[in-house]
């Protein structure tokens, strides 16, 4: 099994190097994008498994880029795990209505996430195979 | 007089409106109601008495309306009431008097509620419904007493107990119809008293709502975007008024208010008039200009509607309105019938309504234009209180917005900050966990780079709660402004400072452009500096490296511009709207973000507005940013006396009087340095405000810091200081500056009530001797004068004055000590021992040492041809001299406290014998210090040169006090004195020895 694809979309890039740090650490590859536009350039060369996505970004906000990756057919199936400060439950399902799968509270602790994304994929891959 | 003029006008008034018709349907009324009843007239006097009474009736009805519509005020609506029911117990009377007696319970009940009905509403239509009413009942009750069914409560009886005769049944049931509808019609009008008002308008559904009473006018007004105004009223009124069949023109006009003089507010008309075919024209408005503008016949005309009362009726050719410029010749008719609304003597609104002949009811006419003009009444009334309701709602209205954004920022604030205080923290507990992850392993290359990150972020975080807490007590009103009188440019310098690190790192030049002579202006120094903080520090972290920034600040007449010019990139177009938006973060385009909390210019503009100030942006992306604001320069005021003299003695009009101040401390202590050091605003350190005879560079530099130094160490303590020599010093460093000569000073605090504001000190004495204790005494003494003296001349009101006052008396004591007219050294020394001797206590010791420097001042007044003068003096010049202790009082008055060195000037001339001037006080009453003063004076006099009188040796001059004490010196001080000099060696023991020998009486008092 090739290992797993990551793309980490994050405009604070201490955070983006600690994540990135944690999920290479685990054997996957991972890439970083400074917000949203960035993520949609890299998105198709890349090819992630996983996004984590950060809402509150320059330019393009999480949420947008979340809804444009969905509308693409090619998408419909990544898994992403959206990430933000602001978490009331409204931001929250705001993220969801979006169509991210899962939402991540900042700060969060990095084993939960890493196991969170780990734990998804190895469903969505079990679910197409 | 007036009430009779009042009587006529209303009498000229009922003439004119009352409907003849309307009375002649109630004697109907009364007949049918009879003839209903099938009885026959066989009373002829009751008729009488019923139609003069119903007619008396009406005629009130009438005039009590229009008195209590025109609210004429409750006591002539009273009057009018009480004739009313007196009117009414009359004809009640005659009807019993005729009757029988029987009649006039029912008739009162009858009158009870058209009584109450006009008094709460005063409405003409009551009054028609109620006279129905009565009018009916009356006719009943009248068949009934001649169907002899009495009395006339009994007629109730039947209708419930027993079978009635046809006639009295009618009667019975008339009587009790009548009573309903009356109290019907009383219920109507009591609570929709405006219903049937301007019903002939009531075509759509606007105007019925506007014609409720005012409580439910309000409410439907308030749920109305827009309601109508006055002058949508005007407009209906002018449309109602020409509905009436002989008006073929209407108008409204609201006169201009004010005078000749007064200007006033431009007037305005709505009118509109018929075609000869009776098809309406539109309404047209017209502006009628202000009093001032009009024309002298419009002003005729306006006047004499004026002074008219507000119910009168004008009449007048229609020509008359045409001159006068109201209307044009569009507008035809033959006359105008014209009145006014508004309060006594002061109409607002004229109605006018053009008629044209021949008229086929003139007193219709009337009656309508009064109508409309009753009814216009309350609406404008309520129309007034409906715009000052609109004015309450709308001021409620921008509360409650303003409330709702504190709210909304508040809520904005709790999660824009909680976002933002979360990120750093995201960041450190990421790191610590990655970390922990591998913490037992040894090889781990980025344990450093994380830690250091947890760091940076540590310290990230920090500074953002440190800038919420700032920001949050300012947006949040907890920090109130403390100002003081502050000099911008000393702000910038300080910014400067702290922002050096960041400045240095990116050399970035800064370069100030300041006014050398910019004006203090009162502001919160700390709130300012942060202003300039936040500015200069976002200018240094956009700017690219070895850029420069421009620091400029600018004096206008009201106001201090200040700006921070950059050459960073700029900001974009479309964040420039957003830059001072708490939270904000310029991002730009494609470029890296400098860390910041989005704060700074929000907490600028805060303070700014705080300031009563503003701030804007100019910005070219790429040519960088311009922020410029304002600061509006504030006004001190009388009780802000500042307690800080160094804050003001900067001012240019003090430059002057500080200067001349050290001058004087410098020639009265006898010594060639002196210099005055005040406290700063932050009272932490002394800086030399104003020296004498220290070079500029040295003033400019020296700032002490309190309790170091020996300035520092006399303001830290508030105790003066005599050094003898700096070399035996604790202290003392060896880094004394060269220009100090003398290793001995002096340093005194200047005290304002018990605060320490500055220091004193005096360096170099001339004459190469070290400093002693009498020395350090004057200098407490001169201290406290000139604090005392720049502090009132520092209270701002009347300040030239003041200051003109103090440096008229710094300039007299300055001419004093230089023409040498004061007293010398050694016979101030004497003075002092002398007063010591005769056990003056401490403090009339320095006031006579001060006395003694000074009391000559006013000779300076006195002129020098006199006091050079050879030879005798006239009585004109000898005037002039007896005068001059007063003056030198008044002279230097500010230099002076009420306290006793003002009565040892003023009393030194004076003789033991009565003799002396100004006041010829004998002995004892002489104060002893002034006593002292005399002799010394004279001692002083009589051993120096003086042009009118060659000098004597100490034994002579000793030898004529003696032989003068007793007439112009008190015995106890010369003999006091003689022991002085013999001990100061003034006098040789021989010398002393003989002159006690001439004088028997110094033995026998010794």
């Amino acid at each position: 099994m090739a290992s797993p694809r990551i793309l980490i979309v994050d405009d604070e890039q201490t955070l983006a190097r600690v994540l990135s740090f944690a999920f290479t650490n685990e054997a996957y590859r991972v890439e970083v994008a400074s917000d949203g536009i960035d993520c949609m350039n890299k998105i198709s060369t890349f090819e992630p498994d996983a996004v984590l996505m950060d809402i509150m970004m320059p330019k393009l906000d999480g949420l947008e880029t979340i809804r444009l990756l969905r509308q693409h057919r090619l998408h419909r199936g990544l898994l992403i795990v959206a990430m933000s400060a602001k978490a009331l439950p409204s931001d929250e399902q705001a993220a969801l209505d979006a169509g991210a799968d899962f939402f991540v509270k900042k700060p969060f602790q990095v084993a939960k996430v890493l196991e969170t994304v780990l734990q998804r994929l190895a469903v969505s891959r079990g679910s197409r195979e | 007089m007036t009430a009779v003029v009042q009587s006529y006008r209303n009498f000229r008034f009922l003439v004119r409106g009352v409907r003849w018709v309307e009375l002649a349907i109630c004697a109907f009324i009364v007949i049918f109601a009879r003839e209903v009843a099938q009885l026959e007239f066989d009373r002829e006097p009751v008729l009488i008495v019923f139609g003069l009474g119903i007619v008396w009736n009406t005629a009130f009805w009438y005039a009590g309306r229009r008195h209590l519509l025109r609210e004429r005020g409750p006591a002539g609506a009273r009057l009018l009431v009480w004739c009313w029911v007196v009117a009414d117990v009359v004809t009640n009377l005659l009807v019993i008097l005729f009757t029988g007696g029987v009649a006039s319970p029912f008739l009162f009940s009858l009158a009870l509620p058209v009584i109450l009905s006009t008094i709460a509403l005063g409405r003409a239509r009551v009054c028609y419904g109620v006279a129905v009413g009565s009018a009916l009942g009356v006719g009943a009750i009248w068949a009934m007493q001649d169907a002899g069914s009495l009395p006339v409560f009994a007629a109730y009886a039947p209708v419930t107990q027993q079978r009635l005769t046809t006639p009295e049944a009618a009667a019975a049931i008339l009587a009790i119809l009548a009573t309903v509808l009356s109290l019907f019609v009383y219920m109507v009008f009591r609570f929709r008293p405006n219903f049937f008002v301007f019903q002939e308008s009531l075509k759509d559904g606007r105007f019925r709502i506007r014609n409720f009473r005012a409580g439910h006018l309000r409410e439907l007004q308030l749920d109305r975007v827009e309601s109508v105004g006055p002058e949508d009223l005007l407009e209906e009124a002018v449309q109602g008024l020409t509905l009436a069949r002989d008006i073929s023109f209407g108008a409204a006009v609201i006169l201009p208010s004010g005078s000749e003089t007064l200007g006033g507010e431009a007037g305005k008309a709505w009118h509109r008039g018929l075609t000869p075919q009776r098809a309406v024209s539109t309404t047209r408005r017209q502006v009628i200009p202000t009093w001032s503008e009009c024309d002298t016949e419009s002003r005729t005309l306006f006047e004499q509607l004026r002074i008219g009362e507000s119910d009168d009726l004008f009449e007048g050719p229609f020509t008359v309105l045409q001159e006068a410029g109201l209307f044009t010749s569009v507008d035809s008719a033959d006359s105008y019938l014209a009145t006014a609304i508004g309060e006594l003597g002061r109409p607002e609104v004229l109605l006018i309504a053009g008629v044209s002949h021949p008229i086929e009811d003139r007193s219709a006419v009337v009656m309508h234009l009064f109508h409309v003009a009753a009814q216009l009444r309350p609406l404008l009334a309520a129309e007034s209180r409906m715009c000052q309701m609109r004015g309450e709602l709308s001021a409620l209205h921008s509360e409650n917005q303003s409330l709702s954004r504190v709210n909304k920022l508040q809520s904005d604030f709790v999660s824009i900050a909680s976002h933002e205080l979360k990120t750093p923290l995201t960041a450190i507990g990421a790191y610590t966990d990655a970390l922990l992850m591998n913490a037992e392993n040894s090889d781990f290359p980025e344990r450093r780079e994380f830690l250091t990150v947890i760091r940076h972020e540590n310290d990230r975080l920090l500074r953002m709660i440190n800038r919420i807490l700032d920001f949050s007590q300012i947006e949040f009103g907890h920090r109130a402004l403390n100002r003081r009188r502050t000099d911008l440019r000393s702000i910038v310098e300080e910014s400067l400072l702290t922002l050096r690190p960041l400045i240095e790192e990116k050399d970035i030049e800064v370069r100030i452009e300041a006014d050398p002579t910019l004006s203090e202006i009162a502001v919160d120094p700390d709130l300012t500096k942060q202003v300039f903080l936040n500015l200069i520090g976002n200018a240094a972290k956009f700017s690219p490296a070895h850029t420069s920034i421009t620091v400029g600040i600018d004096e206008e007449a009201t106001r201090l511009v200040a700006w921070v010019r950059d050459q960073g990139p700029g900001i974009p177009p479309d964040e420039i709207e957003h830059v001072f938006k708490q939270f904000y973060r310029v991002r730009g385009d494609g470029r890296e973000v400098p860390e910041g909390s989005g704060l700074g210019l929000a907490i600028v503009k805060n303070i700014l507005d705080m300031h009563g100030g503003s701030i804007d942006v100019e910005s070219e992306e790429g040519e960088g940013a311009c922020f410029r604001f304002v600061l509006p320069k504030q006004k001190y005021t009388n009780h802000e006396v500042p307690t800080v003299l160094g804050e003001v003695s900067l001012r240019p009009e003090f430059k002057h009087l500080m200067s001349l101040l050290v001058q004087m401390l410098a020639d009265y202590m006898n010594c060639k340095i002196v210099s005055v050091m005040l406290l700063t605003a932050d009272r932490e350190s002394l800086r030399v405000q104003v020296a004498y005879g220290l070079d500029e560079e040295v003033v400019q530099n020296a700032r002490v810091e309190v309790g170091d130094g020996i300035a520092g160490r006399v303001a830290a303590s508030g105790r003066p200081l005599l050094v003898e020599d700096l070399r035996h010093e604790d202290h003392y460093e060896g880094q004394y500056p060269s220009q100090y000569e003398t290793h001995s000073l002096v340093s005194v605090p200047m005290r304002l009530d018990t605060e320490v504001i500055g220091v004193i000190n005096c360096n170099n004495k001339v004459t190469g001797e070290p400093f002693n204790a009498d020395d350090l005494g004057l200098l407490i003494t001169l201290a406290e004068k000139v604090t005392r003296a720049l502090s009132r001349a520092m209270r701002f009101e009347d300040v030239r004055d003041e200051l003109e006052r103090t440096i008229g008396a710094i300039e007299a004591l300055i001419e004093m000590e230089s023409a040498e007219v004061g007293t010398s050294r050694l016979a101030v020394r004497l003075a002092m021992d002398l007063a010591r001797r005769m056990g003056l206590t401490r403090h009339q010791i320095l006031a006579l040492q001060y006395a003694c420097l000074v009391h000559d001042v006013g000779m300076t007044s006195v002129g020098a041809e006199i006091v050079g003068k050879r030879g005798p003096l006239t009585d004109d010049e000898f005037d002039r001299v007896r005068a001059h202790p007063n003056q030198g009082v008044s002279l230097i008055e500010p230099f002076l406290s009420a306290d006793e060195v003002d009565e040892i000037i003023r009393y030194h001339h004076e003789r033991v014998d009565g003799g002396g001037y100004p006041s010829g006080l004998t002995g004892e009453h002489i104060p002893l210090p002034a006593r002292i003063l005399a002799v010394i004076d004279a001692y002083d006099s009589m051993t120096s040169n003086r042009p009118y009188r060659a000098s004597r040796t100490p034994a002579e001059a000793a030898a004529e006090l003696v032989t003068n004490a007793g007439k112009q010196f008190d015995i106890e001080v010369v003999r006091a004195f003689l022991d002085v000099l013999a001990e100061n060696a003034e006098l040789s023991r021989s010398e002393y020895l003989a002159l006690k020998e001439e004088q028997p009486w110094l033995h026998l008092v010794s």
